[in-house]
């Protein structure tokens, strides 16, 4: 990685620069919520910047500890607010597995439906954000207009906007209500078109291209050992999407792309780049909110088949059959599923009883976080910024 | 490779592995403390198993031992290990992995910080979630919420529910004081 200070000059004799400290957040608009870096400066060059986290910590895990298996699910909602139904998912799929549960075919479709849109819309909220930390208000607003359509078809199917509590361990809560899917379609045909005005609209700036390039590259064996995860992964060139790699769910019968980097190629999306650069981070993102659309596509379809079938068949429920109290056998078990910002996994080691003795989150942005100062050593301070909008660090997932 | 495969192909080397059976979930491998890097280390460099990723790094109080989880990943051969280490309640300590991953580091230092388990070797084992001056292992079975804090008061008078927030406290603090006196 070339360093800034490569590139400046020497200093003139005589003239002495010191290091400062400078305390960013934790009430910054930039950092994304309440994360505070402790930041060494020589000047405008960042020496470190060491993350200090904990301000949002609630002790989810303890919590999950101390409360049965189906009373956790509202306090998933909560470890990732801008994407509570990948975070539901997560942590279904791994009481699923562990307990041995089968789900119907119509709630994998509505759970894959719920998880694509939600995706959509946070990573409406992390273009947006990061257009508007580098100076581009607009992005913001188109960002947000499209998110409110995703929140009013959530609001339609399970009556909250942000955090929906939808997902049941053994399927979902409500079936899709009349005209959902219509909703839903038309939903996507409105999307397309606007991703591809807002693609023309920030991607293409030469301005919003200058601060990004460059900025924040991290290498693939770096984006490896570092266990960075999802977009910030594929940014950086590694084709691994657990949807495609390690599907769960429908995901094996639904046909998708993995985007990845392509920085420093003179026909990708990012010639004047390098590979793993913000920028790449960036534009892996806009290209999954267009894969996102067609999935969603393609399970309006299957739920259209699914219609047809008669209503007491098994695939049209929307919930298995499970006893009130549920118990799950002795053993443990680590699931993980593909969210917005990458992999969230549970670890949850069971002793026999209707508790679990442990249950660990593993979220994206703290592994994200992990390697900060070593991504951030020796850049601008504006591109500090740069760099925490393009991980698309989300701060109640990193302290949980 | 499937677990057993790659289960005996590190016993050949480490004789001392275990894998005890499964009532439910996945098959675990447990690691004898005192060789866990060198098995570790094993299984990141050898060329036909090049765990090359840590999914994630977790401890645990069962209220009887300390665990420390690894699960594994390889991003070449795009197979996933599960291994653990058992720790003594007393004195926990293991070796770091930093070295091995980098993003090994955080991990690390939460499990410090939740369940006071020391890791050998680690650049920089402070407190992570919790404040520096927080006194205690929170993550712990048998840890007692604290009174105050820097003169804040953490429990109030409750205009409808004091009687259950007292059942409450006493049955939790009894439950506490049963993992200590090591009853469970």
């Amino acid at each position: 990685m070339p360093l800034v200070t490569d590139n400046l000059a020497e200093p003139k004799e005589g003239i002495d620069s010191e290091q400062m400290v400078l305390s960013m957040g934790p009430h910054h608009p930039s950092t994304h919520g309440v994360l505070r870096l402790e930041v060494v400066t020589d000047g405008e060059v960042v020496v470190s910047a060491r993350p200090d986290i904990g301000y949002l910590h609630r002790a989810i895990e303890k919590i999950g500890e101390n409360i049965d298996y189906r009373q956790f699910m509202p306090y998933t909602d909560r470890v990732d607010y801008l994407c509570a139904m990948n975070s539901n998912f997560a942590y279904a799929l791994a009481v699923e597995k562990l307990a041995g549960i089968k789900v119907p075919l119509r709630a994998e479709l509505m759970r894959v439906m719920a998880a694509e849109l939600n995706r959509i819309s946070s990573h409406m909220i992390c273009l947006g954000a990061l257009a508007m930390d580098m100076g581009a208000f607009t992005p913001f607003l188109h960002g947000i207009c499209h998110r409110e359509k995703v929140n009013d078809l959530f609001e339609e199917v399970c009556g909250a906007r942000l955090t929906y509590n939808y997902l049941t361990i053994g399927g979902v809560s409500y079936d899709a209500p009349p005209g959902f899917i219509d909703k839903c379609e038309q939903f996507a045909d409105y999307l397309w078109p606007k991703m591809v005005e807002f693609n023309e609209l920030i991607s293409g700036n030469s301005i919003f291209q200058d601060r990004l390039c460059h900025v924040g590259v991290v290498s693939r064996e770096q984006a490896i050992n570092w266990g960075l995860v999802g977009p910030n992964l594929r940014g950086s060139g590694v084709k691994w999407d657990l949807r495609k790699d390690e599907p769960y769910s429908i995901y094996d019968r639904l046909k998708f792309d993995v985007p990845v980097g392509d920085g420093g190629d003179p026909r990708g999306s990012n010639p004047n780049g390098a590979l793993g650069d913000s920028y790449d981070r960036f534009i892996v993102r806009v290209k999954e909110v267009f894969e996102s659309i067609k999935i969603v596509k393609q399970v309006c379809a299957m739920l259209r088949e699914n219609d047809k079938l008669p209503k007491d068949n098994s695939d049209r429920q929307h919930q298995a059959k499970l006893p009130i109290r549920l118990k799950v056998k002795k053993g443990e078990v680590y699931v993980r599923s593909e969210n917005p910002r990458g992999e969230t996994g549970y670890y949850i080691v069971s002793d026999g009883t209707d508790k679990p003795v442990r249950m660990k989150i593993r979220t994206g942005s703290f592994s994200a976080l992990n390697c900060f100062e070593e991504v951030t050593r020796g850049l601008l301070i504006g591109d500090v910024i740069a760099v925490i909008g393009s991980f698309d660090i989300v701060i109640p997932e990193v302290d949980r | 490779m499937d677990f057993d495969a790659i289960y005996h192909r590190t016993k050949t080397r480490f004789p001392a592995l275990e894998a005890p059976p499964l009532e439910a979930g996945e098959r675990i491998c447990v690691l004898p403390s005192a060789e866990a890097h060198a098995v570790l280390k094993f299984l990141k460099e050898d060329p036909e198993l090049h765990f090359d990723s840590l999914m994630t790094l977790a401890g645990a109080d069962t209220g009887k031992e300390f665990w420390v989880v690894y699960p594994l990943h390889s991003m070449t051969h795009r197979h996933r290990f599960l291994c653990k280490v058992v720790l003594p309640r007393d004195n926990p300590e293991c070796d770091s992995v930093v070295d091995l991953w980098a993003g090994a580091n955080f991990f690390e230092r939460e499990a410090f910080d939740l369940y006071g388990i020391k890791f050998r070797n680690h650049p920089d084992l402070r407190r992570i979630i919790n404040p520096p001056d927080w006194e205690g292992w929170p993550g712990r079975k048998d840890y007692q919420f604290p009174r105050e804090y820097h003169g804040i008061e953490t429990e109030r008078e409750d205009q409808f529910f004091q009687e259950q927030i007292n059942r409450e406290t006493k049955a939790r603090e009894l439950a506490a004081r049963r993992v200590s006196e090591g009853k469970v």
